[in-house]
């Protein structure tokens, strides 16, 4: 019987093992792009995964945004940049003042003209007590006021309390919403921003002001997730099938068209489709079958990227692009653990990665390393830190050097710290993606080789983050870092208040001399002190070695030949809305 | 007969509040707070003060119900507090219990929570001139290990602290509330029970059940979430389970009347050849092989998978219409993949009953093999065969997973493993009732079915 | 025992599937051998040492600068397939056997009560039950304080074992003071066991794996071997169950069992010696089919990543990341092909015995 077997799948086999063929494709209408997983909402203020956000920035727009290619703030939605003008007299003064006017052309789906109101209305909405918005409700913190202009609707001032270097950007890249539209009964429009914002008065109305409660229920609601969304971006979403795709249809006579040169204006495809498929293999299969458009592979291992790019059958098919979209990789350790509280052990971990090796294994040399805590490509960066080697005798050397040694012979470094023997046994944490198990493979390898035996634990990254990383109950984990081409902030990063609950600082990394940089960096409006704190802080961290600093990966990406796209270092890293036909 | 409905039915409800009490136990004893991660802070840089966040954290607790007693009643050693529950964060509710369990105290542990939320507010304040003793209280508070409290508590004492901020006294306080705490572990004790009424987290789920919640993900309710996942679950798994009922009883029929013939061999090796190949790997294999022309154009006989944009605003009839043909692939999986089990059982019965006294009887009647098979060894068969039917009608709700994550397509398994995964709770529990009830009644129907089937069973199954 | 072996031996297929499981095993024991941790043995690479260079997806006998062979190519971090696939066919075993004794422990003890005693053996009155509820739950509570433990940080530890033996002491305790109170003066009534047993079979019949699994993960929180097989073995008990009570109620009806019954053996006696032995046989064959069916849930679970880590070898894990990039075939075919062998060699020797049982 088994023999039979053997032979029945022998010719399921050969079955299975033949020739390919091409096939053109001719529809040119539209642009499918491949989306990895399903948003869960198509509402700017309420979303937060960059699944969500790749697919909204076409259908809602902000006042300002980043050039694709230079990377500079740009308008969008209003006449120029706006700049900070400090109030010195009236309730708002110690405040900054931002005058702004939006571009005479700016009308919504009903015709009406966008106005200060919209703006207004949006800023309210952020801060409304039944809206989820935490993120954008801090990011907005500092925001306390817009001023109407009398006579020109078009025109306003929004205020902020205090010289925090980020409220210009977080200003500007606040979607805008109609409030005809969002607001129809007006729920919003006899209380003015200023007192929203003061203290308990937001939560004692929504307390007792049903009306004014079921705003942020009925802006929540399904209605304004997945079926009529209205924004004042070049498309319009015209179908939503849960889990198959989402189409997004070219608004008639867009406004947009009058400013040529503003990226996010374009609307060159009819439609585009975002198919949602999950799983990887079943995406490449599609992409040989001419179905998709646009497919990022970065997920997948980079030989699926170069087969395509060498395949004879897909020359002339597909143009593949690799553009850096400020994103990187660190192995975050628990700097308040006893054992990692020793700097010898946090540095002797970091020459025992052996990252040039990783870089290949994993990304095929599509990466490249960075020494600190700020993607490369931006100008605070500090170049001058030299990379570390992958040295494991270094790496015994400095474990030997701090007392770190085998005392009870089980192949396990060990210490004894205030009259506790610690072993160097650490808990690496690790998501069940392929980038995680095969970094935190390679560093367990090499470790033990060096004394330190390395638990790796797969699990979701939710629980892991609320079960240990949040709470302290970790080793290692490996973290990936996106950044906006904003400058950074590490503060919440890295700053020793931002330990605990509500921080970011999972590292819990605490040093004064950098939290003094930190917070300079925060308050300081002279550019040239700021990156000079920027690359002192670089340093500090770099020899305060706190985590071990991996690489910043390209997208891997693969267009259809069909067109001339807009390739960009804002993520998503492309701009379809801009695409052009060859 | 009506005796036998009325006892199912009588046992669903019993069915079902176990099935989502076990539910409720599962998801208290997973480790993790999911108002935290509830509150999705990733990937945005926010910039919240500790009390900003805790009053979110608050919100987002009362929001799902987070700070209530967890039972209509519980239970506790006679040295607990009755109201640990409406200690917020999980994590500092986890420490005073670990406190409390360390100690054998819990005056003294209360007292050391309250001067330490109050100077931690005070420090708030005066955070500037504080400096790093604002982070060691920060870290108190994320800290059940005595040790490592006292050391903090050393070294408050230790620190000169500017007697102008008013927090010296609230720091001493701190300093001898700290050092009233002694490991003193109480091994005997008593249980006390509270009953907290209505007011807990499980009836507030019933609550939700019976109303008709929303996804916490999206905000839908979670009757249309489940329906759109349903019709297309529903439809792929009714054609697999009719293409496999009625090929599996054919097969089995035949391969019984040329029973150790070369072609009854045969089947059954290809049968368990797509049984012993894990499914996973069967689908791949499909959609990598025939919806594609990349192994020769003869291979590419099914469309590619996921591609249903097409059908416009169209009833869900024309859209399936439309859509049929992309279930053809992931239906051939389902169904070869099932047949090795289907047709062994029902194989085994209808040998068994071809050798039972009654058939050869009817042999010997002079009927010939095939119509002894029909009329009497068939019927008598069937019983495996409702069984093995109607067991599958509950996994005609759940789809199967594997399939759908390859087909893509969004289906219950899909929706279940999401909304588990999300902690997506209201849409999971509502599945989950779903499933119980569909479970009871499948095994109704099978009772049915059986006393139709088998007059003489009907006594047996009612004293069931 | 000695007859199921020569059932086994004599069929073709089953002496073809059963050589094979025990090669298998052979190579699971000797898995530190064949390809040790540290490298160099038969085959020179160890499970989870990358190699050195770019080396992830390296196909069958390319050689190592260092001169070391990859017999079945690499994976997708530069690992030797050869040296997974061997470290991993003890997994699938340990995995496949271990978490079906699992279920078959909890079948033997819920076959015995409802299809041996059945509804109509334990009776108890009123005073009884109420006593050995609060005794339960007296116990349930005290087991469950006393073997709370604090970790070095702090932080509460629920320790199992101490846990499980005051549970069972408190079980022994139960029936000790329950014993001593049967009073005639109560009326005594019938606890159905069979009916219980077969309503809490339906009752997790009604729960949905998916969720069942997942659960138990998060409460694991995380997915080693040993949780993987505790996962599985829960799944697998109402099936084996049900087969354990038809098999032990068709024995009881049987003459010798009845026999022995009248000439006083005690029940332990006659569990022992006739029912246990006689429904050896088909169970033999449900352990054969479960083993089997256990072997693709991990894999499965392997593909839904919430499987075994990738540091752990197992076929299924080595199977399911060759979907990343199906070029590298090596790494499909081969686990594919061992899962798929050992799946039958168990379904061979499961059908063999079944066959044989029925012809006699």
């Amino acid at each position: 019987m088994i023999f039979r077997i053997f032979y029945c799948t022998a010719i399921v086999l050969i079955l299975f093992a033949s020739c390919s063929t091409d096939e053109p494709r001719d529809d040119i209408e539209r642009i499918v792009i491949r989306l990895q997983q399903e948003p869960a909402r198509l509402n700017p203020i309420l979303q937060l995964s960059s699944y969500e956000t790749d697919l909204s920035e076409y259908v809602f727009i902000s006042m300002g945004d980043y050039d694709p290619v230079t990377m500079k703030m740009m308008p969008v939605m209003i006449q120029s940049l706006p700049t900070a003008k400090m109030i010195d007299e009236g309730p708002h003064t110690g405040g900054v003042s931002y005058s702004m006017e939006i571009v005479p052309e700016a009308v919504w789906g009903n015709g009406e003209p966008i106005t200060g109101r919209d703006v207004e209305f949006t800023f309210k909405a952020v801060n409304h007590p039944g809206v989820d918005t935490r993120g954008w409700k801090a990011l907005m913190n500092d925001v306390i006021a817009v001023e109407q202009n009398p006579e020109n609707p078009r025109q306003f001032s929004v205020i902020t309390s205090g010289n925090y270097f980020l409220n210009l950007e977080a200003i500007l890249s606040a979607e805008i919403y109609p409030s005809y539209f969002y607001d129809p009964q007006g729920l919003l429009e006899d209380i003015s921003l200023s007192q929203l914002k003061s203290p308990g008065f937001a939560d004692s109305l929504q307390a007792r002001d049903a009306q004014f409660a079921s705003f942020g229920e009925t802006f929540s609601s399904i209605d304004f997730s997945k079926r009529t969304v209205q924004g004042a971006g070049p498309y319009r979403l015209s179908q939503w099938e849960t889990g198959q795709y989402i189409i997004l249809e070219k608004k008639e006579n867009y406004w947009g068209d009058a400013y040529p040169d503003r990226s996010y204006l374009r609307a060159n495809p009819q439609q585009i489709i975002f198919q949602i498929l999950e799983d990887d293999a079943t995406a490449v299969t599609q992409l040989k079958n001419g179905e998709l458009d646009v497919i990022s592979l970065s997920a997948a291992p980079h030989q699926v990227f170069d087969d395509l790019k060498n395949d004879q059958s897909s020359q002339g098919r597909y143009q593949f692009f690799t553009p850096d979209v400020l994103r990187f990789y660190y192995v975050a350790m628990n700097n308040d653990d006893p054992r990692l509280a020793d700097v010898a052990v946090r540095k002797a971990l970091n020459h025992l990665a052996d990252v040039n090796q990783m870089i290949r294994q994993i990304e095929g040399g599509y990466a490249r390393r960075i020494n600190s805590i700020i993607h490369p490509s931006k100008q605070a960066y500090n170049d001058q830190l030299p990379d570390v080697d992958f040295n494991p005798q270094k790496a015994m050397a400095l474990l030997e050097e701090a007392g770190w040694s085998d005392s009870n012979n089980d192949g396990t470094r060990d210490k004894r710290i205030d009259g506790k023997t610690y072993e160097l046994d650490l808990r690496f944490f690790i998501t069940g993606s392929n980038l995680s198990q095969s970094i935190s493979t390679m560093l367990q390898e090499e470790a033990s080789k060096a004394g330190i035996s390395i638990d790796i634990i797969n699990k979701e990254w939710r629980n892991t983050r609320s079960e240990n990383l949040q709470t302290g109950d970790f080793e290692m984990t490996t973290l990936s870092v996106r950044q906006s081409p904003a400058p950074s902030d590490p503060f919440v990063y890295w700053h020793s208040e931002a330990i605990g609950l509500g921080g970011l600082n999972y590292s819990r990394y605490s040093n004064a001399r950098a939290d003094r940089l930190m917070e300079e960096i925060r308050t300081t409006l002279d550019e040239d002190r700021r990156l000079e704190a920027y690359r002192e802080l670089q340093e500090v961290f770099y020899n305060d070695s706190p985590a071990i600093l991996l690489y910043a990966p390209v997208e891997r990406y693969v267009i259809s030949s069909a067109f001339d796209p807009l390739i960009s270092s804002k993520k998503p890293g492309y701009f379809a809305n801009a695409f052009r036909l060859k | 007969m009506r005796q036998l409905v009325l006892n199912r039915l009588l046992f669903l409800v019993p069915t079902i509040f176990i099935i989502l009490c076990v539910a409720f136990m599962l998801q208290q004893a997973a480790p993790g707070d999911e108002v935290l991660s509830n509150l999705r802070l990733d990937g945005i840089n926010v910039n919240l003060s500790q009390s900003e966040y805790k009053e979110a954290y608050q919100r987002q607790a009362t929001l799902m119900n987070r700070d209530l007693p967890p039972f209509y009643w519980s239970v506790r050693p006679h040295y607990f507090p009755d109201s640990l529950y409406r200690i917020i964060p999980k994590s500092y509710r986890q420490n005073l219990k670990s406190l409390t369990l360390q100690t054998g105290d819990w005056q003294r542990v209360s007292r050391y929570h309250e001067t330490l939320q109050k100077a931690i507010n005070t420090g708030a304040q005066h955070k500037d001139s504080l400096g790093a003793i604002y982070v060691q209280l920060l870290k108190l508070e994320q800290s059940s290990d005595i040790q490592v409290i006292r050391n903090i508590g050393n070294r408050l004492s230790n620190r000169s602290v500017p007697s102008s901020t008013g927090t010296s006294d609230t720091l001493g306080q701190l300093k001898a509330a700290i050092d009233e705490l002694r490991v003193r572990r109480r091994w005997s004790t008593y249980p006390v029970v509270s009953w907290n009424g209505a007011r807990c987290q499980f009836h507030g789920w019933l609550k939700g059940l019976a109303s008709g919640q929303r996804s916490l993900v999206d905000g839908a309710p979670v009757r249309m979430k489940i329906l759109a996942a349903l019709k297309w679950t529903l439809t792929l798994s009714l054609i697999t389970l009719i293409v496999a009922g009625a090929l599996g009883l054919a097969v089995a029929y035949y391969q019984t009347k040329n029973h150790n013939s070369w072609s009854d061999r045969v089947s059954s090796v290809i049968f368990y050849l797509f049984y012993a190949v894990p499914l996973f790997w069967l689908a791949t294999m499909a959609v990598v092989f025939f919806t594609t022309d990349e192994y020769g154009s003869w291979t590419n006989l099914f469309p590619s998978v996921g591609l249903m944009y097409y059908t416009g605003e169209q009833p869900f009839l024309v859209q399936l219409i439309e859509n049929i043909k992309q279930l053809i692939l992931p239906v051939i999986c389902l169904v070869l993949h099932s047949m090795a089990y289907l047709t062994r059982q029902v194989k085994t019965s209808l040998l068994q009953a071809s050798n039972a006294f009654y058939t050869l009887v009817a042999r010997s009647k002079g009927l010939n093999k095939g119509q002894v098979l029909r009329r009497h060894a068939l019927p008598n068969a069937l019983l495996p065969y409702i069984t093995i039917m109607t067991a599958a009608l509950p996994a005609t709700f759940t789809g199967s997973l594997v399939i759908e994550v390859i087909f893509n397509i969004p289906g219950m398994g899909k929706l279940m493993f999401d909304s588990i995964r999300n902690l997506d709770w209201p849409v999971t529990f509502s599945i989950l009732v779903l499933v119980g009830v569909v479970t009871v009644l499948a095994y109704l129907l099978a009772d049915l079915l059986y006393v139709v089937f088998y007059p003489h069973m009907t006594k047996e199954l009612i004293r069931k | 025992m000695n007859r199921l072996w020569k059932v086994i031996w004599s069929g073709h297929s089953s002496r073809a599937a059963i050589m094979f499981i025990l090669l298998l095993v052979l190579v699971g024991l000797c898995s530190e051998v064949i390809a040790p941790h540290g490298g160099g043995g038969l085959i020179p690479f160890g499970p989870n040492e990358i190699s050195e260079g770019t080396s992830s997806f390296l196909p069958p006998g390319t050689t190592e600068a260092s001169g070391r062979i990859h017999y079945l190519g690499t994976d997708q971090i530069g690992r030797d397939v050869a040296a997974r696939i061997v470290h991993g066919s003890g997994t699938v075993l340990q995995i496949g056997i271990f978490s079906t004794l699992i279920s078959f422990l909890i079948a033997v003890l819920l076959g015995i009560l409802s299809g041996y005693f059945g509804d109509r053996f334990l009776k108890v009155n009123l005073l009884q039950l109420v006593a050995a509820v609060i005794t339960m739950w007296l116990g349930w509570f005290y087991a469950r304080h006393w073997s709370l433990m604090i970790d070095d940080s702090g932080v509460i530890k629920l320790n199992t074992w101490r846990f499980l033996a005051l549970l069972s002491a408190a079980m022994s305790i139960t029936y000790l003071v329950t014993r001593r109170m049967q009073m005639t003066s109560l009326r005594r009534f019938f606890v159905p066991l069979d009916f219980f047993v077969l309503k809490f079979i339906e009752v997790f019949k009604a729960i949905p794996a998916l969720f069942f699994i997942l659960a138990m993960l998060s409460i694991f929180s995380r997915p080693s071997k040993t949780n993987v097989i505790i996962i599985i073995g829960i799944l697998g008990w109402p099936l084996m169950t049900r087969l354990l009570r038809a098999e032990i109620m068709n024995i009881k009806q049987s003459n010798f069992v009845k026999a022995a019954k009248v000439i006083g053996l005690s029940d332990f006696r006659i569990l022992m010696a006739h029912v246990l032995p006689g429904a050896l046989s088909p169970l033999v064959v449900a352990f054969a089919f479960s083993v089997s069916a256990s072997i693709l849930v991990e894999s499965t679970l392997s593909f839904l990543n919430i499987g075994l880590p990738q540091n752990e070898p197992s076929w299924g894990n080595v199977l399911s990341a060759a979907r990343q990039y199906l070029a590298a075939w090596w790494m499909a075919v081969v686990p594919g092909m061992l899962i798929f062998v050992t799946v039958l060699a168990f379904n061979a020797i499961g059908d063999r015995i079944n066959g044989t049982l029925r012809n006699n």
